[in-house]
């Protein structure tokens, strides 16, 4: 009852200031200046990133530098993850130790297998068309991280790791990744051009679509490091608390 | 390299329904998106490649789309409806034995007994479906199984045995 | 009318972002706080986006339907600013691996102190250091 009390204050007081304002408050109709530019430059115009999708242009070209550090920002956070739940050589051997058995009866695991297959061509799909439609290597990536996820559920770690995917090789691939974008990057400047240039180095068009120049290989990489950071991060949340619990040496 | 042709036609086909264009930049990222996921998990989800590819198995498939979606659904989607109405049901859970073995074959049945209305399959094990029923009219495993799934099994069987 | 709602959406979204403070601050318990803080992200994000919606109609998203300099007009004319969608979108992803973040030093207070309560969490340290001394 308190509770409610309270909650239905809380709704008065937001109707009641809404109400107020809204005699005041005139909603939005026109463009800002900057986004107008953004809108017409994107495909048309001087300085042109070839691509009809306008967020990705601004994400990977016209602020191409702002989400490169931002880049950094997620992989620093994904290190940190990483580096609170360390392990030493022995410990991570015997974290891998386990029966890599399916734990949900036979049709959802089949099922699952399938479903596998599939969420990695769709996660291609979204990555690979970020300069033509909605999504791009984000998107991309944090769909890719649902597979690993969805086999950790299904069956277990173990059985990720027995077939080769364990921590090391994620954060490898991720490590490609990044490198991707660096080195995506660093090219124009090989060619007398300034850092994270697009046009008109990279090419414009290809096999009938606009590619956007180096939007598509920044959607690409991103969409690796993404996932497998992402992956890397399922991997070590999954190991069972009592094994960490001993490698702790928490007693409780 | 098990498997991988056939995984690569799955990905293939869900990448280019998912993107839904046809242009040569999807074909030729959808080719190479394809192949690679046929690499990476093709093994796991294919045990027989001359199975997997067997157009007469396929043919089956299809038949067994339509037979299910235009006349099992429909039959039994009506039977609900008259025991809603009616109110003529006798719920409980029977176990229902099974013929076939392959996990895929299994599958099948287990998720067609639970798609259409008034049966759901609550649990498996090896030779067995447990199986909750709308309308319980013997609890004899062989003659339940007439009721319920006979005919998925026939199918499943000429798809994926 | 429209104004009316409008300013409804953005009061709605402010209030959220109090009460959210409100559970960072005032919730013991951490992963309440941890909920309480992605809500409060979230919420910016969805303040952030709103800063470039324009309440006319149609609205379309900032993508080039055809290429061709004819609709570029029209496009202009009815495409939201994409400049606060291509900002957000970097959040929401930089959000959720600081989410983890902080879920991974939540689960690890857990392993060691045996309790989530930031009181308790308190009380525990010194008594933890006092039994390794002895």
């Amino acid at each position: 009852m308190k509770r409610l009390t309270g909650l239905l204050t809380i709704l008065i007081i937001t109707l009641g200031v809404a109400i107020y304002l809204a005699q005041n408050i005139i909603p939005p109709e026109n463009l800002h200046p900057l986004g107008e530019y953004y809108l017409e430059n994107s495909y048309f115009g001087e300085h042109s990133a070839k691509s009809p999708e306008v967020v990705t242009s601004i994400l990977w070209d016209y602020r191409g530098v702002d989400t490169l550090f931002e880049t950094a920002v997620f992989f620093l956070a994904i290190i940190g993850s990483l580096t609170i739940f360390r392990l030493n050589r022995e410990q991570s051997e015997e974290a891998k130790q386990g029966e890599p058995k399916p734990q949900l009866p036979e049709p959802v695991v089949v099922v699952t297998k399938l479903t596998v297959a599939m969420i990695l061509a769709v996660s291609a799909s979204i990555a690979l068309h970020g300069q033509l439609t909605p999504g791009g290597g984000f998107q991309g990536g944090s769909a890719l991280a649902v597979a690993p996820l969805l086999v950790i559920a299904a069956y277990t770690k173990y059985a990720l790791e027995k077939n080769g995917l364990d921590k090391t090789r994620a954060i490898i691939i991720r490590s490609i990744g990044l490198l991707g974008i660096a080195l995506t990057a660093l090219t124009p400047l090989l060619v007398s051009g300034y850092i994270m240039q697009n046009q008109p180095i990279f090419p414009g068009e290809a096999l009938g679509v606009p590619l956007g120049g180096s939007l598509v290989l920044y959607n690409l990489f991103e969409y690796l490091a993404v996932g497998a950071g992402f992956t890397a991060v399922f991997l070590l949340l999954s190991i069972p608390e009592e094994k960490f619990k001993k490698f702790l040496g928490v007693r409780r | 390299m098990r498997g991988v042709v056939a995984t690569a036609l799955l990905a293939f086909i869900t990448y280019i329904i998912f993107t839904g264009s046809l242009t040569p930049y999807d074909l030729v990222t959808g080719v190479i998106v394809g192949v690679a996921i046929g690499l990476l998990v093709g093994r796991f989800l294919v045990e027989n490649d001359a199975k997997a590819l067997n157009p007469v198995r396929w043919a089956w498939g299809l038949v067994y789309f339509l037979w299910y979606f235009l006349v099992a659904e429909v039959k039994a989607h009506a039977d609900v409806m008259r025991r809603i109405i009616t109110g003529d049901i006798e719920p409980g859970i029977v176990k229902v034995p099974l013929k076939v073995k392959s996990e895929y074959a299994r599958t099948l049945v287990a998720n067609s007994i639970t798609n259409t209305p008034g049966t759901v399959v609550v649990d498996v094990d090896e030779d067995y479906l447990y199986v909750n029923w709308i309308n319980v009219t013997t609890d004899e495993p062989e003659e339940a199984k007439k009721e319920i799934c006979e005919e998925f099994e026939k199918y499943a069987e000429r798809i994926f045995e | 009318m429209i104004s009316l709602l409008w300013s409804i959406t953005i009061v709605s979204l402010l209030a959220t972002l109090i009460i959210s403070v409100y559970g960072i601050v005032a919730k013991p318990n951490l992963v309440k706080k941890l909920i309480a803080l992605t809500i409060f992200g979230d919420t910016a994000n969805v303040l952030v986006v709103l800063l470039g919606y324009r309440v006319i109609y149609p609205v379309k998203p900032p993508i080039l339907p055809e290429l061709s300099k004819r609709a570029l007009g029209e496009f202009v004319k009815t495409a939201v600013d994409p400049l606060p969608q291509a900002l957000v979108i970097t959040a929401v992803v930089i959000g959720m691996a600081v989410n983890i973040l902080i879920a991974f030093a939540v689960i690890q207070i857990y392993r060691i102190y045996g309790t989530l309560d930031v009181r308790e969490v308190g009380k525990t340290l010194p008594e933890l250091l006092r039994r390794e001394e002895a």
